[in-house]
């Protein structure tokens, strides 16, 4: 009977696999739009130039760009980053581009927009280390901004208004065409023969349960160590930020719990995960292969994983081209 | 109409009162109202998805939490919608409505969250349900003559995984927790079934949390509460809008009756319009007519002016013919005589038939004269006659009477005897005779008695001066003396209507009678216009 039942399964198990494998329509990656509509252009180019803008922070040394490094990755290549007066922040810097598309912001997740998020980079003391009385004045007295902020908003420089203009910027941050969404799209040819075997373990391990939808991440929270204690093999003592969504609800169970992050544009984005402790994305696969998946992967199958995730890499926003070059009307 | 103006006015207060409160009570429903139902229909629609998005992830149907991820965002907004202040104002008037509210928002964020952590929890089942597939195809693929005790248990777990993951229940649950609780003595014999064995664990541990998840979201009373609230609300908004639908009512019937009054108020005015049109119509026929008794009386009076006149004259009249009867009388007894005598000579008859003839036709003259004054001349037109024959006409009816009395009378005549005048002869002459007897009895009293007429040609114009011996009108009664009625003459003696009825006639003749002051003596000068045929006759000696 037993063995009768274990069969049953195992075929059902098989059977299910063919299925999934086979349907087209229930790819767990949705490409990315080729091209944001909908935004103010003027209110974008403001928000770039804000973006930019050194004065924001409290020593007017470091721009959001400092970290959001707008020619690379969208974050910058360093563990933490360095923020006013050369304090050094408490988290790995996420990137800044398709920020727009998860549904939660910060590695904690404890913003639910982008306006809601720029409190924390504005504020924070080993960030940009400033107050909003501080910045809205320093704006008002820029004569560049003045113009633009009284055409674009009947109130003028707010608070609102800064953080409008910057979200609308971030909102056009989408780094279009990667190989997996020309692939999505129909085109086969797109990715090697690697690395669709790459895209077919990072399904069938399970990889995708949680790095899914359309950033490919950034939908859902997950635990830091589901299937070993992380933290503890990592050595090194506790932090606040290792606490992650708990600092923000107080809650036990939110304990380690971080918001997805998303895997597009992976490859330029070293070092990886909140601490920054993986230098390189084997390293990252591995680790998480072993931490959330319960799995030990073979040489063999980190490379064609890490294969597929350099495929997941996109084209610089068209904006920032367009921002830098003073093309945006 | 006074009347008919307070119930307009209470009509349009009632019109407008109703008007406020229906708008008032209106406004609050016909903007809102479809809002707030639209609201309902939202979130429970959105909640029904929020559920179908997690049951379709569960099922595998959805590839990915985004469709979930949406579901939750519309479902967080629903709240912030059911707060804000575009609803607050209507739908905080009930209290219990509020709390209701505020309940269901509790509870609707709960769902949220259990919908959130199921995404995690669900996630990890996943990944474990992977392993554990993958690990069934190994076991398959394993040669089935070698099976240790160890492949055994593993292949006792797997299924016993998969039959809980895929199958919600007791059994299933219970099977996996007795399989794994043997996992203890097969530890640590292989990486592989360790594996398995953990991934087992995992699926125990999430499948139970995840089933519990679902069950909350499932049954969460969100529903019931949005039921209520909509229950709540509609029972409000029923009583609210029987409310307008009062005042709709009211509205309706004050504008009936406001519109009612307003017809009444215009048929009113329209028919006291039609009356006063009636009255007007009668009141300018009276006019008509009494202008007409006017002219009639004005007539009648002008004529017994007239015959007034007249019997003044009757004597003077009866003086002119007596004198001349008087001379044929005493010229015929003396031709009688002289027959009778037979002492008559032909020169003598030739004399007294001359004589005679000639005293008849001054009599003829007279009666004439007199004939001519009779004759109503009001009606006739005007017509050009010769100024010299009015005057002499005139004088005729008086110079005998005048003279008799010892009254000097003294014409002087400036103007050429073709000068004419447009005018009804009978009533200028009676306006002359009218000054001349005037004068003649004015001057009865005083010791110098002497009336003097005087015409002159002024241009276009004819001046007729009547003077007397008399020292003027005094200036206070000068005013008076034209008027109807006055009269500075005994009692029965003058009708007081002579100067009146004489500027009346002057001015219908377009001249002008008046007073002149300018001379020492009473003395009234008359102006007429010439006859337009009449020749500039000015400065020839009469």
């Amino acid at each position: 009977m037993r063995k009768w039942v274990s069969g049953f399964f195992i075929f059902l198990a098989c059977s299910t696999t063919v299925a999934a494998e086979s349907s087209a329509n229930l790819e767990p990656i949705e490409p990315i739009p080729q091209q944001v509509t909908g935004l103010n252009a003027d209110k974008l180019l403001l928000g770039a130039q804000l973006f930019m803008d050194q004065r924001l922070s409290k020593d007017e040394t470091v721009s959001c760009a400092s970290c959001h490094q707008l020619s690379g990755s969208g974050a910058d290549h360093r563990i933490r980053s360095i923020g006013a007066h050369g304090h050094t922040g408490e988290i790995n810097t996420p990137t800044v581009f398709n920020s727009a598309l998860n549904f939660r912001l910060f590695w904690n997740g404890r913003a639910k927009s982008l306006e809601e998020q720029m409190d924390g980079p504005f504020l924070g003391t080993n960030e940009m280390g400033s107050n909003w009385a501080e910045i809205i004045s320093k704006i008002s007295k820029d004569p560049k901004y003045a113009n633009p902020f009284r055409q674009l908003y009947p109130e003028g420089v707010t608070r609102q208004n800064i953080e409008n203009a910057i979200a609308t910027f971030e909102r056009g941050l989408i780094t279009p065409n990667a190989k997996i969404d020309r692939f999505l799209r129909g085109d086969s040819s797109a990715l090697t023969a690697t690395e669709k075997l790459g895209y077919q373990r990072f399904k069938t391990l399970g990889c995708v349960s949680c790095h899914q939808g359309i950033n490919i991440g950034g939908n859902m929270f997950q635990t830091m160590g589901i299937m070993g204690d992380y933290f503890k093999d990592r050595g090194t003592p506790i932090t606040n930020a290792d606490l992650g969504l708990y600092t923000f609800t107080g809650k036990d169970s939110d304990k380690f719990v971080f918001r997805v992050p998303s895997l597009r544009n992976v490859a330029l984005s070293a070092p990886y995960f909140h601490d920054g402790s993986a230098a390189t994305l084997e390293q990252a696969v591995s680790t998480m292969a072993k931490y959330q998946l319960g799995r030990h992967l073979s040489k063999e199958e980190i490379a064609s994983i890490v294969a597929f995730l350099k495929t997941l890499t996109g084209e610089k926003p068209p904006i920032v081209d367009q921002v830098i070059n003073g093309k945006i009307k | 109409m006074k009347k008919f103006l307070i119930l307009s006015i209470v009509a349009l207060s009632f019109f407008f009162a109703s008007l406020y409160f229906y708008s008032k009570s209106e406004s609050q429903f016909s903007q809102t109202h479809q809002s707030i139902l639209r609201l309902f229909y939202v979130s429970k629609n959105t909640e029904a998805e929020l559920e179908d998005s997690m049951f379709e992830s569960i099922t595998l149907l959805a590839p990915t939490y985004d469709e979930l991820v949406s579901n939750e965002n519309e479902a967080e907004k629903i709240c912030v919608e059911f707060k804000s202040p575009k609803y607050g104002l209507y739908l905080s008037k009930d209290g219990d409505l509020e709390k209701m509210i505020d309940v269901y928002c509790e509870e609707l964020s709960k769902k949220i969250a259990s919908v959130e952590i199921f995404k995690s929890k669900h996630a990890v089942l996943k990944n474990s349900y992977y392993f554990i597939q993958n690990a069934a195809l190994e076991e398959r693929k394993m040669s089935r003559s070698v099976r240790s005790k160890n492949d055994i248990f593993a292949e006792d777990l797997i299924s016993a995984s998969m039959a809980y993951t895929l199958i919600s229940g007791s059994n299933a649950e219970g099977d996996l927790e007795k399989v794994l609780n043997e996992a203890s003595t097969y530890e640590g014999t292989s990486p592989k079934l360790k594996a398995i064995i953990r991934h087992s664990q995992k699926i125990l541990e999430s499948k139970g949390i995840v089933d519990k998840l679902i069950r909350e979201v499932a049954h969460a009373p969100t529903e019931g509460h949005l039921e209520e609230i909509r229950n709540t609300y509609l029972r409000y908004y029923e009583k609210a809008d029987s409310t307008a639908t009062f005042y709709r009512q009211l509205l309706f019937i004050s504008s009936c009756l406001f519109f009612i009054l307003i017809i009444s108020n215009i048929y009113a005015l329209w028919k006291a319009g039609q009356q006063l049109e009636i009255r007007v119509k009668e009141r300018t026929k009276d006019l008509e007519d009494s202008s007409k008794i006017i002219v009639q009386q004005q007539q009648a009076l002008i004529t017994s002016a007239k015959l007034s006149s007249l019997g003044e004259m009757a004597g003077g009249v009866a003086h002119e013919i007596n004198n001349p009867l008087a001379v044929i009388s005493m010229r015929i007894e003396q031709l009688e005589e002289s027959v009778n005598e037979g002492s008559y000579t032909v020169e003598e008859i030739k004399k007294t038939i001359q004589v005679v003839k000639r005293t008849a036709d001054r009599i003829g003259k007279i009666v004439n004269g007199l004939r001519f004054f009779a004759r109503e001349g009001r009606n006739t037109r005007t017509e050009p006659s010769l100024l010299g024959n009015i005057i002499s006409e005139t004088m005729s009816l008086c110079q005998e009477r005048f003279i008799s009395h010892g009254v000097n009378v003294e014409i002087k005549n400036t103007t050429s005897d073709d000068l004419q005048i447009d005018c009804r002869g009978v009533e200028v002459s009676q306006v002359l005779l009218n000054l001349l007897n005037n004068a003649f009895d004015a001057i009865q009293p005083l010791p110098e008695k002497w009336i003097r007429l005087e015409i002159n040609d002024r241009d276009k114009m004819v001046e007729i001066i009547v003077t007397d011996s008399g020292h003027g009108i005094p200036v206070d009664l000068q005013d008076r003396i034209m008027e109807p009625f006055f009269t500075t003459k005994e009692i029965g003696k003058g009708t007081g209507l002579g100067l009146s009825i004489s500027k009346g006639i002057i001015e219908s003749h377009h001249g002008k009678l008046m007073i002149d002051n300018h001379s020492p003596h009473t003395c009234f000068m008359i102006i007429l216009p010439k006859s337009k045929s009449s020749k500039d006759t000015q400065g020839v000696a009469a």
